[in-house]
C-alpha cells in the first residue's frame, strides 16, 4: 500500500479531487449557462425582432416586385396579341380601351368603356378582344365613354358562321331574319347561364346560344 | 317661399342624401359583383319603400325620384324606368302605412317584398316586349325577389330611427 501510494500518490490525489469537484463544476456550469441564456433572451430579443421585421419588409418588397413583373408580362402578352391582330386585319381601325363599369341588371348584359366619340368610336362599332372574339356592339356613345351591349344581351342580334361547313345563320329572334343557309350540320356553341338565344338556320331551330 | 325652406330640416335632408349615395354605391359596387345563382340582388326598391313609409307621401316619392334618376344612369338598358317606378313604389308604401299597416319591421318586410316583386316583374315585362317568352324569366324574377330580401331588411333601420327624431 505504501509502495503503491509512493508511486501513484499524486495521480490518486488528483483523481479523487477531480471526482469531488465534478458535481460542483456541473452545477456551476449549469448556473452560468442559465444566466447566459437569460441575458441573451433579455438583451438580444430586441435585435432579433428588428432583424425579423427587416427581413419581412424585404420579403414583402420582393413579392410586390414579382407581382408587378407578372402583371407587366401579362400586359405585354396581351399587347403582342393585339399587335398581331392589327397586322392580320389592317383594314380594321382599332382603339384600345378599358372596361370601367359593368351593368348591375339581371336583364341585360352591358358594360361601359373608357373611350368615346373623341377617340373616333361610333355607334354600332363592334367590340372585340385581343384574340379577335366579338364581345358586343356600341349601343350608347358619349364624348369620353361608350356603352357596349354584349352578344348575349336580349336586344342584340348578330350574324355568325356556324361550325366548319361554312353555313351562316342569324342569332335572331324569329326565323324570318335568316339570311343564308348553304349546308347541313350541327352548330357548336357552348355557354352557361340563365339567358340563351335560339339559333336558327333555314327556318329551323338548330340550338341555343347561352 | 321662405316659409317652405324654414320647414325643411337640413340636417335630415343631408342624412338622406348620404343614405341615398351609400345605397346607390352598394347597388352598383357591392351587389353588382355578388351573383348567387347567377342573379344580382336589388336594394333600391326596398329603400324607396322604407323612405316612403317613414317620410310620407311627399318626401318619400321626392327622395325616390332623385334616387331613380341616378339609378337609371347605371342600369344601361333603362332610360326612365326607375325614375318612374321608384316614386310609385314609395307612394304605394306611404299609402299603405298611412291607412292599412303599421310601421313595424314585419309590415315593412311585406311591403318591401311587394316592391321587389313588382320591380322584377316590370323588368321582366320590359324584357319580354323585345324577346320571346322563356320560363327562365320567372326563375330570375323569383330569385331576384328572394335574394333582395336580406339586403332589404337593412333598409328599414335608418329611416325608422330618423323618423323618431
Amino acid at each position: 500500500m505504501k509502495e503503491y501510494l509512493r508511486k501513484n500518490g499524486i495521480r490518486v490525489g488528483m483523481n479523487v479531487s477531480g471526482i469531488l469537484k465534478a458535481p460542483i463544476q456541473k452545477v456551476l456550469s449549469s448556473a452560468v449557462n442559465w444566466f447566459d441564456s437569460m441575458y441573451g433572451y433579455l438583451y438580444e430579443y430586441d435585435s432579433l425582432m428588428a432583424e425579423n421585421e427587416s427581413l419581412r419588409s424585404q420579403l414583402a418588397d420582393a413579392q410586390k416586385s414579382a407581382r408587378d413583373g407578372i402583371e407587366a408580362s401579362e400586359e405585354n402578352n396581351r399587347l403582342r396579341k393585339l399587335l398581331d391582330l392589327r397586322e392580320k386585319h389592317t383594314d380594321y381601325v382599332m382603339e384600345s380601351c378599358k372596361v370601367v363599369l359593368w351593368s348591375s341588371s339581371n336583364w341585360s348584359s352591358a358594360f361601359t368603356i373608357s373611350k368615346g366619340s373623341t377617340s373616333g368610336i361610333e355607334l354600332g362599332d363592334a367590340v372585340i378582344t385581343e384574340y379577335g372574339a366579338v364581345v358586343g356592339q356600341i349601343t350608347e356613345l358619349g364624348s369620353t365613354w361608350a356603352t357596349v351591349s354584349t352578344v348575349i344581351d336580349v336586344d342584340m342580334s348578330v350574324g355568325a358562321f356556324v361550325g366548319a361547313t361554312g353555313r351562316r345563320a342569324d342569332r335572331g329572334r324569329r326565323p324570318d331574319r335568316i339570311r343564308h343557309c348553304r349546308a347541313a350540320g350541327q352548330p357548336r356553341f357552348a355557354g352557361a347561364g340563365l339567358r340563351y338565344k335560339e339559333l336558327y338556320c333555314c327556318g329551323v331551330s338548330r340550338g341555343r346560344i347561352f | 317661399m321662405g316659409e317652405f325652406f324654414e320647414k325643411i330640416d337640413l340636417n335630415k335632408v343631408l342624412r338622406y342624401l348620404v343614405f341615398m349615395f351609400l345605397c346607390l354605391m352598394a347597388q352598383n359596387m357591392v351587389f353588382g359583383h355578388i351573383r348567387p345563382f347567377g342573379v344580382r340582388p336589388m336594394l333600391l326598391p326596398a329603400v324607396a319603400a322604407a323612405v316612403g313609409m317613414f317620410e310620407g307621401a311627399t318626401w318619400g316619392p321626392l327622395f325616390s325620384l332623385l334616387m331613380g334618376y341616378f339609378a337609371d344612369m347605371s342600369f344601361v338598358e333603362h332610360r326612365v324606368f326607375f325614375l318612374l317606378l321608384l316614386p310609385a313604389l314609395s307612394l304605394f308604401s306611404a299609402f299603405m302605412s298611412q291607412f292599412f299597416i303599421n310601421r313595424r319591421f314585419f309590415a315593412f318586410m311585406g311591403v318591401a317584398f311587394l316592391a321587389e316583386l313588382i320591380t322584377a316583374l316590370m323588368q321582366m315585362l320590359k324584357t319580354l316586349a323585345g324577346d320571346a317568352w322563356s320560363t327562365d324569366m320567372l326563375v330570375v324574377v323569383a330569385l331576384q325577389t328572394a335574394l333582395s330580401m336580406p339586403p332589404a331588411a337593412l333598409a328599414y333601420f335608418l329611416p325608422e330611427r330618423w323618423s323618431r327624431e
